[in-house]
């Protein structure tokens, strides 16, 4: 049994201006210990997917619709009470800003100790016990000092780590990591990349990274799933993807990385921009942006299909025959 | 720390300088002949003089200025001209009645607009949340002295609960008198254990406690459910959600105490309006405490009176801030980095 | 700051200016003023500023006793209760309240728009000045606000007016004095962070003189603060004029003023309870109904109160 399977995941957003469609019909699983990047530009709805599998966006004006189930229970049914048994001891999550993601007016030691003895069954002496061997843990000198600051007094990177520690102290077996690394240094953003591997290494603990960086994605997945306009556009293997994108726009995320310049056919940036959720374009939703764009294109929406094992892209060029999407002569370089 | 507060402090002093400075010299220059006042209208023009001379008033003005400093310095705060006795006497003799008055009303009002803003920031636009706003917008725009009427009516009218006004009932003072120890007659009547004191004191308190508060409950309701939403949109909340901590926690826990600094400003201003508002309801409620000696030292012109007012009104507004802004450094640790 | 401006007016163009001091351009203007039409409160508010104004605009002709509303007293009928011929009844000299309190709405809305309008005028250019200019200048304007602000402004008023004499106009005087220092320092703090922004820098590298920047791009830019401030400040000052009368240092008899009716009711208010009850039902409604539009503003244009 997979750990997590998302079974048609829609999210919707009521403003005054209108519906907003941010997540239109996303399916996808985790494995158990298993490391999977959902890459995409901001506003492609990775980060509202990533909210709405702990159910953390506020209804109304969001609406969560589909399934998401956890080891074969359905999170979306369950009941507030039941699902905060699950946050944080199950299933955890961080967030883009460490800066800000830490409570300003309490000690670090509260914050750990608050969330252990929560999920937990331990006195207060065995909470802080369990605090210190967490800091230690995520790689941070002097944690009996440490549990004694607030959060001002550390840097970016130590509180990210103190996150990372906290999101994993009640042995949760997924951790959906909402660009961890995005407000940090780069120096910094590899450390805690490399903290993350080390984890799952030693925790066997499930990760969802979700990044708009196809480096990150690179260094450290073990699947991608691309989006855009809130749906999947491909998914694969992190290093069949890279090599071979089968969607125009994977293969426009790539033509962005810096790396990619001896490439003969070279896309410094993809036209255009991320199409607007109030009112996506109909057919498929890259088809304005896209060089390779059909006539059907425009009208039809193509659904994820299939080209090998775990690999899939929603292009009807992959539809036609499983050819590759770059013309073999560009591509042969 | 010690260092802010000492700043604080020696900033606190130069304000009350300041303003009895503009006090004292409005007092004396604008108006004809505080003299005059003190000796009465059918009085002889050597009175006059002879009062002027006792008043000081024939000296130039700034050596009236430093003179009244130095005396007020000394403890003499002058004699009052309608009451004859030192300003000093009469205000420590009310103010306490005053204190009271204002502790029991900005108690009550934060204990139901804290909490009361926190639950409606929790269900914002549902029901509760306009009706509560109604409610603080309603406490904030009602005149203290025309609700201390409309209770009058409801309380002593129409269901005849209450005493009209008074601090004590005659009776009451007679056969159970307080024993005065600190002059607060409330925490008196506890130290002596004197029950039938302490309830007939309660219920002279109930109208102008309740009038009093109306104000401060609505301002209190209104920063705290503002504060509380711009709380409730931070990213920590959010973390803390993630992580399973149960919603009623974060808003009474979590939140609030991050909400608490703001709302701690808001109580600093909002109890000069409570000094302010005493003058209105003591009047009405014939409360004796400083706002009727206030009052019926304006309207007599008792200079030395309203002087004498005018600089403890400052004082305690001054204090009550800076004990606010001490802690709120304490209750907020980011503060004590700058 | 290049914002189309599609809807027109000149109170349209104030929010304009101020949601683009506060954010996005005309992005949060339609979204600000979808709130504010969704926000039933602030309307009804509004409502009721409209009718208060006509009342008072047209106080001689409602007024079924006009000379009464003034001050003419009919002893014959005094003290009865509201009824066909005196709808909100009568006072202790005869006089219809109902024509009282219409008069009363007149003074009590003159002297709160009056009260605000002045201290704006000599509040916001103190503050402009002291914002812009800073160094010695600020420096003066701004130890002379403290000062003014570290006492509650209608305690300063109460003295001041103790001072210089009783009376409506010396009551009105007296609350311009004390309320002009909160603009100063309202529209210090906007100018300041105005000065700062591109469009200023930009106009100052032209070469364009103080004065213009000042009249130009920093005065009209605090105009939506200062309206949010006004509108809530006309509810206080409505409360302050009448708390003055109620005490004796306001309005004198026989001015058909809301605070001093009620101090004349309060002497009746357990017999004759209508007596103190609607000229302050009135204040109340006046004031309430100013502040449920300022709250309403306020909160609509607050950028930090959008999630």
């Amino acid at each position: 049994m997979n750990l997590l399977e998302v079974a048609d995941l829609r999210v919707t957003f009521t403003t005054y201006k209108g519906l907003v469609r941010a997540v239109n019909g996303v399916n996808f699983n985790v494995k158990e210990g298993e490391i999977i990047g959902l890459v995409g530009e901001s506003g492609s709805g990775k980060t509202v997917t990533a909210l709405s599998l702990l159910r953390l966006i506020s209804e109304p004006p969001g609406k969560i619709e589909g399934a998401i189930y956890y080891r074969g229970e359905d999170l979306l049914k369950k009941k507030m009470r039941e699902l905060n048994k699950i946050r944080g001891k199950d299933v955890s999550m961080i967030f883009q800003n460490p800066g800000t993601a830490l409570n300003p007016v309490f000690t670090i030691g509260e914050q750990i100790t608050r969330v252990i003895s929560m999920h937990r069954n331990l006195t207060p002496r065995q909470a802080r016990q369990e605090a210190l061997s967490i800091l230690e843990l995520v790689g941070l000198p002097h944690p009996g000092r440490i549990l004694h600051t607030y959060p001002h007094q550390l840097s970016g990177g130590m509180k990210q780590r103190i996150i990372i520690g906290i999101a994993l102290s009640c042995q949760a077996s997924l951790l959906i990591a909402d660009e961890p690394t995005t407000a940090l240094d780069v120096t910094i953003q590899a450390q805690i990349l490399k903290l993350l591997l080390e984890l799952r290494e030693r925790l066997k603990v499930a990760i969802i990274l979700i990044t708009h960086d196809v480096g990150v994605a690179a260094q450290t997945c073990d699947r991608m799933l691309v989006m855009y306009g809130g749906t999947i556009v491909e998914t694969g293997p992190t290093a069949a993807v890279l090599s071979n994108p089968r969607h125009p726009y994977t293969e426009g995320l790539l033509g962005c990385l810096p790396y990619q310049v001896d490439n003969v056919f070279q896309l410094a940036t993809i036209p255009g921009a991320v199409p607007d959720m109030l009112d996506l374009p109909d057919g498929c939703s890259f088809h304005p942006r896209c060089t390779y764009r059909e006539e059907r294109c425009c009208e039809m929406k193509p659904s994820l299909f299939n080209i090998a094992e775990e690999r899939q892209s929603a292009c009807f060029m992959v539809e036609r025959g499983g050819s590759d999407v770059k013309h073999s002569t560009i591509k042969s370089s | 720390m010690l260092k802010y507060a000492a700043r604080r402090i020696a900033l606190m002093v130069l304000v009350l300088v300041g303003i009895s400075v503009i006090v004292f010299f409005l007092s004396r220059v604008v108006p004809s002949e505080p003299a005059s006042l003190y000796v009465g209208p059918l009085a002889r023009p050597e009175q006059l003089e002879a009062a002027k001379i006792k008043l000081g008033l024939d000296q130039p003005l700034p050596v009236q200025y430093v003179r009244y400093m130095g005396d007020l310095v000394r403890g003499d705060w002058g004699v009052s001209l309608r009451t004859r006795r030192p300003v000093n006497e009469d205000i420590l003799r009310f103010l306490p009645n005053s204190l009271e008055l204002i502790v029991m009303s900005l108690s009550l009002s934060i204990l139901v607009g804290v909490p009361l803003g926190a639950l409606v920031a929790k269900k914002k636009d549902r029901f509760l949340d306009h009706f509560a706003r109604l409610g603080s917008i309603a406490g904030v725009s009602v005149p203290s002295f025309w609700l201390a009427l409309l209770f009058q009516i409801l309380f002593v009218r129409t269901l005849g609960l209450l005493p009209v006004g008074g601090r004590i009932s005659m009776s009451v003072g007679i056969l159970s008198p307080i024993h005065e120890i600190t002059g607060f007659m409330l925490v008196d009547a506890v130290i002596t254990g004197n029950l039938s004191a302490l309830q007939d004191l309660l219920r002279h308190s109930v109208m102008p406690v309740l009038t009093l508060a109306a104000y401060p409950i609505g301002m209190f309701t209104r920063m705290t459910r503002s504060t509380m939403l711009e709380v409730l949109g931070n990213d920590y909340i959010r973390t803390a959600r993630s992580f399973g901590v149960k919603e009623n926690r974060i808003t009474f826990v979590y939140a609030l105490k991050n909400a608490i600094g703001p709302t701690l400003t808001v109580i600093g201003l909002t109890f000069a309006y409570a000094l302010l508002g005493a003058f209105f309801v003591e009047v009405i409620f014939s409360w004796p405490g400083i706002g009727v000696y206030a009052v019926n030292g304006i309207l007599s012109m008792d200079y030395p009176a309203i002087l004498g007012v005018c600089l403890v009104v400052a004082f305690f507004y001054i204090l009550v801030n800076l004990v606010i802004d001490l802690l709120q450094s304490a209750l907020d640790p980011r503060i004590n980095v700058k | 700051m290049g914002g189309k401006t599609i809807i027109r007016g000149p109170i349209s163009r104030l929010f304009l200016r101020w949601s683009q001091r506060c954010g996005p351009l005309m992005d949060d203007l339609s979204m600000n003023i979808h709130i504010l039409k969704k926000d039933k409160l602030a309307l009804a508010g509004l409502v009721m500023i409209i009718f208060f104004v006509f009342a008072a605009f047209l106080a001689p002709v409602l007024a079924p006793y006009p000379a009464q509303g003034l001050g003419e007293s009919d002893l014959e009928s005094r003290l009865e209760a509201p009824g066909r011929d005196h709808w909100f009844g009568t006072d202790r000299q005869g006089r219809d309240l109902f024509s009282r309190i219409l008069y009363g709405l007149r003074i009590s809305l003159i002297a709160a728009f009056g009260v605000t309008f002045t201290a704006i005028l000599i509040g916001v250019p103190l503050g402009a000045i002291a914002g812009y200019y800073g160094g010695l200048v600020d420096e003066i304007i701004m130890r002379i606000t403290d000062l003014f602000l570290s006492f509650p402004a209608l305690l300063l008023a109460i003295i001041i007016v103790s001072v210089i004499g009783f009376g409506l106009q010396n009551a009105i005087l007296a609350l311009v004095i004390s309320w002009w220092p909160w603009y100063t320092r309202l529209v210090r703090g906007i100018t300041i962070s105005l000065k700062e922004r591109a469009f200023v820098e930009g106009a100052r590298s032209l070469g364009i003189s103080n004065t213009r920047i000042l009249l130009k791009h920093i005065v009209p830019n605090c105009f939506g603060p200062v309206i949010i401030q006004a509108t809530v400040d006309i509810g206080t000052v409505i409360l302050a004029t009448a708390s003055l009368g109620f005490i004796g240092l306001g309005a004198q008899p026989p001015q058909p003023e809301l605070g001093l009716m009620i101090s004349e009711g309060r002497d009746y208010v357990l017999e004759q309870w209508w007596y103190a009850t609607f000229p302050g039902l009135i204040i109340f409604l006046l004031v309430l109904s100013f502040n449920l539009v300022g709250d309403g503003l306020r909160d609509t244009f607050d950028p930090r109160m959008k999630r």
